[in-house]
């Protein structure tokens, strides 16, 4: 498929690369217009007539580009008319095989680069080949060769989950480039002079998907600018067009035509104006990629803080053992923004294809597929709000602080830890604190990346009989005959004190930290 | 064909892989054979992990031999380090291993060991309740 779509593409890009071989000439405009395109497009187009001397006789021309097809802006196709005004002598290109092939400007060179597209293709298809045909190795084979440089090292696998997480970041500035640079020109744009300008037309166009049909305001109107009547279909910056049609339908019954109203008009060029100069609220939406972005950058970031330090070879305890040491526990308030911040994600993401859905609904489809495959993502969006307020109520409990008197348990060993409590500690009813030994494995399953927990160990460290004084001490210690904390990068051992304090009727206080368990 | 082999000193349990305390010194000698004269001779101690996560490998120690004929034999000294311990949980198990490597080319000769205390992996008992520390 590449390979056909690659020929494609090639014979176009041959076509414009033969167009940078004909002759240079002056052609002389005879007049030109401004009209609808062809083929119900809704693109105007530029339509201009000139002559020009070629193969020893005079000759008329009617293209102005080869390709060119119109453009949605009335506004692009008036600066034409504009620039190849009549009478003017411009420079044109005729082809130097066909004196009757001419045209007034060439495709820009810059359009070749879409070859690179179907090129991917290719590449992923010969890969893929490459790999189903490569001569494998035999068993026999296999087990002679050697294994202890197989594997990656931290820093490309940092460097690999960065490259993914980089997707999410360029996407996501790239999508809200699209929102970016309209509110720079309305920006711009507060600086633009106002003129009366007249309605001429006034539509709602669609445009047709394959799944969906999308919807734009389409207001032509005219003004006066630069000494003549100009005009222009641009209402505002924000170009393209979105799902659902009433709010497109209200601007259009406000603006019929014949209507006199004010327009904005670039004072560097009279033919670039506007209707509308506001932020509309489909700027809203610029969230969305903007959360991309943010996702993206937090990935980069999480994938080489998880570097650092990966694979660790364990010490054992006489070697780093320093004390007594604070252990960190997130604060309540990042446990907030968290969860805010994963909720905002996940149900920012969601709720544009269930306001999509609910467009369909309102205008008389019965998307029941998409409904059903979004209710558990709903669920849970859900959850998440959920979430947010848990950890906003868990935020008024008392707060232990938590202190091991060595920052390193040696296996067979042990160290003391202290909590002093701050905040109502009377509300709590209960308070155990144990060690988890946990076996963690990462490992991929198709594009996304899992990761296996298994606990092999748990140990009681503390458990109050009744109420829970404000502070206390306990002896942690690690069994000699188990495994101490190892990271291999995918594959780690951990051990982590959990913390839980009971509180009747409100969330319970919980708190976990991971420590060090080393070699004996 | 080329064939690459790694002794170790000690004594080898039937049918079970030689043992050695962490932080302890491990001693033996390779030999090979090359189709071609070897660029360098490594010896590594090396450990890796196999079970349900991506697969993750360390060099602990390495020992290059001088000017390597393309058939030979030398001795070598190893440092294990602390950790980690040979390993044998229900996720992720750890092994190690020497391997003697010549470049170029991609063949080896390996011998795994056990690095342990006990001189036997470290299995985790099944889980249990909580236990008293």
């Amino acid at each position: 498929m590449g390979c056909v779509f690659t020929a494609m593409v090639l014979q176009g890009a041959w076509r414009t690369i033969r167009t940078y071989t004909w002759e240079k000439t002056t052609c002389r405009m005879l007049d030109g217009f401004v009209t609808s395109a062809e083929e119900n497009s809704g693109n105007y187009e530029f339509r201009p007539r000139y002559s020009y001397e070629a193969g020893g006789r005079s000759r008329k021309g009617t293209v102005y580009k080869p390709g060119y097809s119109g453009s949605e802006k009335v506004g692009d196709a008036e600066a034409l008319k504009t620039r190849y005004e009549k009478g003017a002598e411009v420079p044109c290109y005729v082809s130097r095989d066909d004196p009757e092939k001419v045209a007034l400007e060439r495709p820009s060179l810059w359009t070749l680069l879409i070859v690179l597209f179907p090129l991917v293709f290719v590449a992923v298809g010969a890969g893929g080949l490459l790999m189903t045909w490569s001569p494998r190795a035999k068993p026999g084979e296999l087990a002679r060769q050697a294994i202890s440089r197989k594997t990656g090292s931290p820093l490309q696998a940092a460097g690999c989950l960065a490259a993914f997480f980089g997707i999410f970041l360029l996407f996501g500035l790239g999508m809200s480039l699209f929102f970016a640079l309209p509110a720079l020109k309305v920006a711009k744009a507060r600086s633009w002079r106002e003129v009366p300008c007249t309605v001429l037309e006034s539509n709602v166009r669609s445009h047709s998907g394959s799944d969906s049909t999308t919807y734009s305001v389409d207001i032509l109107y005219e003004y006066e600018a630069g000494g003549r009547m100009r005009r222009s279909n641009r209402y505002e910056f924000l170009g393209g067009s979105s799902g659902g049609s009433s709010d497109k339908q209200a601007i259009v019954a406000a603006n019929p035509p014949g209507t006199r109203r004010s327009c904005f008009v670039n004072p560097d060029d009279p033919n670039d104006a506007v209707m509308y100069r506001g932020l509309s609220k489909t700027y809203w939406v610029a969230l969305a990629p903007l959360l991309f972005a943010a996702a993206g950058a937090g990935g980069i970031v999480f994938a080489f803080k998880i570097r650092k330090g990966k694979p660790s070879v364990p010490s054992n305890a006489a070697g780093i053992a320093r004390g007594p040491v604070k252990l960190a526990t997130p604060h309540p308030v990042a446990k907030i923004f968290g969860m805010l911040f994963l909720a905002l994600f996940w149900n920012g993401i969601t709720s544009v294809f269930v306001w999509k859905t609910i467009q369909e609904w309102k205008s008389g489809g019965k998307p029941f597929g998409l409904t059903c495959f979004l209710v558990p993502f709903v669920l849970v969006g859900l959850l998440l709000i959920f979430g947010v307020f848990y950890s906003f109520l868990a935020a008024f409990n008392p707060r232990p602080s938590l202190t091991l008197s060595s920052n390193a348990v040696p296996l067979g060993g042990s160290a003391t830890l202290s909590w002093t409590f701050t905040g109502s500690v009377s509300r709590l009813s209960g308070m155990k604190v144990f060690l988890e030994g946990a076996e963690e494995a990462r490992y991929r399953r198709g594009k996304s990346s899992h990761t296996d927990r298994e606990v092999f160990a748990k140990i009681s460290v503390y458990e109050s009989a009744g109420g829970v004084a404000a502070s206390g001490n306990a002896e942690v210690r690690a069994p000699a005959d188990t495994m101490h904390s190892f990271s291999g990068g995918s594959n780690r051992i951990v051990w982590t004190l959990k913390l839980s304090g009971e509180i009747p009727k409100w969330p319970d206080v919980t708190e976990s930290v991971e420590i060090e368990v080393t070699p004996s | 064909m080329s064939t690459l082999l790694v002794e170790l000193e000690g004594v080898e349990p039937d049918g079970g892989k030689r043992a050695f305390a962490p932080g302890g010194e491990l001693r033996g000698r390779a030999s090979w054979t090359l189709d071609a004269d070897p660029e360098s001779v490594e010896v590594r101690l090396f450990w890796r992990t196999e079970g349900k996560g991506n697969p993750d490998t360390g060099v602990a120690d390495t020992v290059a031999f001088d000017a390597p004929g393309r058939q030979d034999r030398r001795e070598f000294r190893l440092k294990i380090p602390a950790g980690p311990y040979s390993f044998e949980g229900k996720l992720i198990t750890i092994l190690w291993s020497v391997e003697v490597v010549a470049e170029p080319g991609s063949e080896g000769g390996r011998q795994d060991v056990v690095v342990s205390p006990t001189g036997q992996p470290v299995r985790p008992p099944a889980p249990s309740p909580v236990k008293p520390g």
